[in-house]
């Protein structure tokens, strides 16, 4: 026994070392949280029965036997791609603005998400259990080297190597409370998120100059670096219709994030000599403050144990990123404007422009004598960001089929679990450059998109 | 059993997982670095062809020249056979020696297209055709300067002080430039400049004459609109056609007045082909514009039209322009002996602020009449964008360099 949890063990660890990169569910959401329930696809919203509950169906965690505490590290691997066709014109006249016409990847980074959390059933109220859990519900990190400025900027004006960057991270803690009804047929909770961001993007504003090709763009550095506070909460229901069967429903609600920070913008002038002579330029550094409206969540999910020893699950929900429109930024250019400087920009905010998302999941789990549980899942989702907005800052490329394998391993109170996650993306192809809110400003980036995930989930669990 | 499938499980998923985690290489983009270029110094009193000018510009002109990476910086001589074939790029009004160099990044283009191998080493000068009309139209002129002459002081220049190609004269036995390996070229005025020495000298100095955005066509360029806008920059209502309101006209900007770049533009074309007799030291007559003023001489243009924005079909102004210095008239008068054996090519934007498509593109019908082989492009912009006189000279530059190449003789240079 001591000898396989070693070989568990070890080969988990060597996973860690090989994974780097990030990761994304829709939009800039994980997949999910809790080694078991990723295992089944997310199909979790029937089953709840562990600490992963709080953030799938807090009425699951009523029908917990014991207090839990788990660790988990996610492992992610990102393996985005991306070929440039950033250029206007067509046929014989194709004219570049300073991105090539090939295939790029963004930088390989390690990347290791822990969590935590620790659930509490109180003993002293009858039916009462409460908890409090702590993990990642976004994530989204990659840095591209895509942008070059055109001939002009000469060798003495160095551009930012990585010219497209996002950094988004996003806690959770979660308090919890659950209580079962008729006898522990029905089950309701609801759960309190408490959520800090960190949310950061970096791009490539292509400003209109009046000087002719190449520098008919001027290249500003936009660089957001922002963090904030939300709360939300959800809410759950759990049914058992029989032994064998029963029933989840859930809703988390959306949350509007309050972010501060600042926004640097930075002109890259070419040498033009006699006229203008190369440099920089910030146009501005300082305070920004915006609103980061996230979606809620609303899902449905069923349970069914055909025999004791195998679980199958299936879960449908859905996703409203449509909250997600834009990030307003008005008040910051009017006082840019005030103070003397114009960016050529009319509007004022960052497009996203998403749409809502549908999911449906399925999930299986076998035992295995008495200790050794495999599990196997899928989900189908699609993707929220249309065309229009589409960069690969936030590369969930298009409807993707997500497949789990994963195992876990009971040795007397505590559970080793193990989940490796596989998602392909279908390609996206963008023909044209699309202003979304008519500002002047380009608001995607045309080319091919390929998108593959692959990442695992490393956990340990203590029951007492 | 249950440990070997947990064990063929892991080991499959950490050789999906390796497999997957293989560094990706990013394209490696060549950068072409800046370097200054070779500065050709004028001579100590200035090029002869410019001294003695009217307006008493300096004669001292700087002439960039670009050099191409092979070239040996420590040797300044022609070789047998075996240097490097020239282009002369001639600016635009408006523009300077350094205008090729700095706006339109003709170095590292050439350094680009030459390290790709799609054109062969050369050596390009860009001589200095401005002055304080903002441009010479690299014709000979009383007030300005024989700027015509001045190219050809520079090519004299070049073909004894660089590494070009010589041959030696099979009469004299002295050794003298190559002609096969010598092109013009240049950009709206200086497309006119390259064309105008095309036609004046055909193959006796150069091999293949380039132009884009080239004012080709007097007739097509001064339109009534154009007329007009000379009239509206120096604030003359559209109904105004009084002399006194015309005689006001100038080329310098003011406050209330303050773009005047046509204006400009036609005064420095008048400059360059229709300055006032300067045997006429008090002109009287309606056409002239008065510039400079020494010791009481008056000095300045005759105007191709007049106070009612016209031009006078007998006017002997307009005759001037267009006997003496109109590309499409002179290349009339001798269809097949006006470019001699010269390989051409010219293009220009659909979009062309002062209309030069127009003209090019009826000299463009004109070469096909008489089956003079030529290139001819007119090419478009992108979405807001529009291929304007200016706009895509970087690019055009490109198909400019590869066409001289393309018909110099194949590289001597080791």
């Amino acid at each position: 026994m001591k000898s396989r949890c070693s070989v568990v063990l070890l080969f988990s660890l060597v996973f860690l070392l090989f994974l780097n990169g990030s990761v994304l569910g829709s939009g800039f959401s994980l997949p999910g949280v809790g080694s078991k329930a990723l295992s089944m696809g997310g199909a979790f919203r029937g089953l709840a029965d562990d600490w992963s509950a709080c953030f799938w169906n807090p009425a699951g965690l009523a029908n917990l036997p014991n207090s839990e505490f788990s660790f988990n590290l996610y492992t992610l691997n990102f393996r985005p791609e991306y070929t440039a066709k950033v250029h206007f014109g067509q046929g014989e006249y194709v004219y570049q603005v300073g991105y090539e016409d090939a295939t790029f990847y963004p930088e390989d980074r390690a990347l290791f998400l822990p969590s935590f959390s620790g659930f509490y059933k109180f003993t002293q109220i009858e039916g009462f259990s409460a908890g409090i859990a702590f993990f990642v519900p976004y994530r989204l990190e990659s840095r591209w080297d895509l942008y070059d400025p055109p001939m002009g900027y000469n060798n003495d004006i160095p551009y930012p190597r990585f010219d497209h960057q996002t950094d988004i991270i996003i806690w959770d803690l979660h308090p919890t409370l659950s209580k079962d009804f008729m006898e522990g047929k029905l089950s309701l909770g609801a759960g309190l998120s408490i959520q800090r961001a960190d949310f950061e993007l970096r791009r490539v504003v292509l400003t209109p100059s009046i000087y002719p090709r190449p520098h008919e763009y001027f290249p500003v550095d936009w660089n957001l670096k922002t963090d904030g506070w939300g709360m939300g909460f959800n809410v759950g229901i759990l049914y058992k219709a029989s032994p064998r069967l029963q029933f989840g429903f859930s809703y988390r609600s959306p949350i509007d994030i309050d972010l501060e920070g600042t926004l640097d913008l930075q002109m890259y002038f070419p040498t033009l000599k006699p006229i203008v002579e190369g440099g920089t330029y910030k146009y501005h550094e300082g305070d920004f403050e915006t609103t980061l409206p996230l979606p809620g969540d609303l899902g449905v999910g069923v349970a069914f144990k055909p025999t004791e020893r195998l679980t199958l699950t299936f879960d449908l929900n859905s996703t409203n990123w449509s909250r997600l429109d834009q990030l307003e930024t008005k008040d910051f250019f009017l006082r840019l404007e005030e103070s003397g400087y114009y960016l050529n920009v009319e509007k004022s905010e960052l497009p996203f422009e998403w749409d809502d998302i549908t999911r449906f999941s399925l999930g299986g789990e076998y035992l295995f004598g008495e200790n050794l549980r495999v599990r196997a899942g899928y989900f189908f989702e699609t993707s929220p960001i249309p065309n229009s907005t589409f960069t690969m800052l936030i590369p969930d490329v298009g409807d993707k089929n997500c497949f789990n394998i994963g195992l876990s391993y009971r040795v007397n109170s505590f559970e080793l679990g193990y989940n490796y996650e596989f998602v392909a993306h279908k390609k996206r192809e963008i023909t044209s450059m699309i202003d979304q809110n008519q500002d002047g400003l380009f608001d995607n980036l045309p080319g091919n998109y390929k998108m593959a995930l692959h990442s695992s989930c490393f956990s340990l669990t203590y029951r007492f | 059993m249950k440990r070997m499938f947990i064990g063929i499980l892991l080991l499959t998923l950490f050789l999906t997982v390796l497999v997957s985690c293989g560094k990706r290489e990013n394209p490696v983009r060549t950068i072409y670095p800046f370097h200054e270029p070779w500065l050709l110094q004028p001579p100590e009193e200035g090029y002869i062809a410019l001294q003695d000018n009217i307006l008493r510009e300096s004669p001292q002109k700087w002439v960039w020249v670009y050099l191409p990476p092979q070239y040996d910086r420590d040797r300044h001589a022609p070789l047998l056979g075996r240097g490097f074939p020239v282009l002369y790029l001639l600016h635009d009004f408006g523009g300077g020696n350094e205008t090729f160099y700095n706006i339109y990044k003709v170095q590292q283009t050439a350094d680009r297209l030459i390290d790709n191998q799609e054109i062969q080493p050369m050596i390009i000068v860009m001589p200095d055709g401005s002055n304080s009309l903002g441009g010479s139209f690299y014709t000979n002129s009383d007030l300005t300067g024989r700027y015509e002459d001045y190219i050809r002081e520079i090519m004299d220049s070049i073909d004894v002080n660089f590494h070009t190609v010589a041959k030696r004269d099979p009469d004299t036995k002295k050794v003298i430039a190559d002609r096969r390996y010598k092109a013009i070229g240049g950009h709206g005025m200086g497309g006119y400049g390259a064309f105008k020495m095309a036609l004046n000298y055909d193959t006796t100095l150069f091999h293949s004459v380039s132009a884009m955005s080239p004012f080709l066509s007097f007739e097509s360029f001064l339109t009534k609109e154009m007329i007009d806008s000379v009239f509206r920059e120096n604030g003359i209502s559209e109904d105004d056609s009084s002399l006194s309101s015309y005689k006001t006209i100038n080329p310098w900007p003011d406050s209330l007045h303050p773009d005047k770049s046509i204006t400009q533009l036609i005064f420095a074309m008048a400059a360059a082909f229709s300055p006032h007799d300067i045997t006429k030291t008090n002109p009287t007559e309606p056409y002239f514009f008065e510039l400079v003023n020494i010791e009481g001489a008056r000095y300045g243009v005759d105007l191709p039209f007049d106070s009612a924005r016209t031009i006078s079909p007998g006017s002997q102004i307009w005759e001037r322009w267009m006997t003496y210095h109109d590309i499409k008239t002179s290349f009339t008068r001798n269809p097949q002996g006006g470019f001699g054996e010269l390989k051409i090519y010219f293009d220009c934007g659909d979009f062309d602020q002062l209309k030069l498509y127009e003209g090019a593109g009826a000299f463009d019908q004109l070469l096909s009449l008489f089956g003079i082989e030529h290139t001819y492009v007119e090419y478009p912009g992108y979405g807001d964008y529009p291929a304007g006189h200016s706009h895509f000279i970087y690019d055009r530059l490109v198909e400019i360099l590869k066409f001289h190449s393309r018909h110099f003789p194949s590289p001597t240079w080791e």
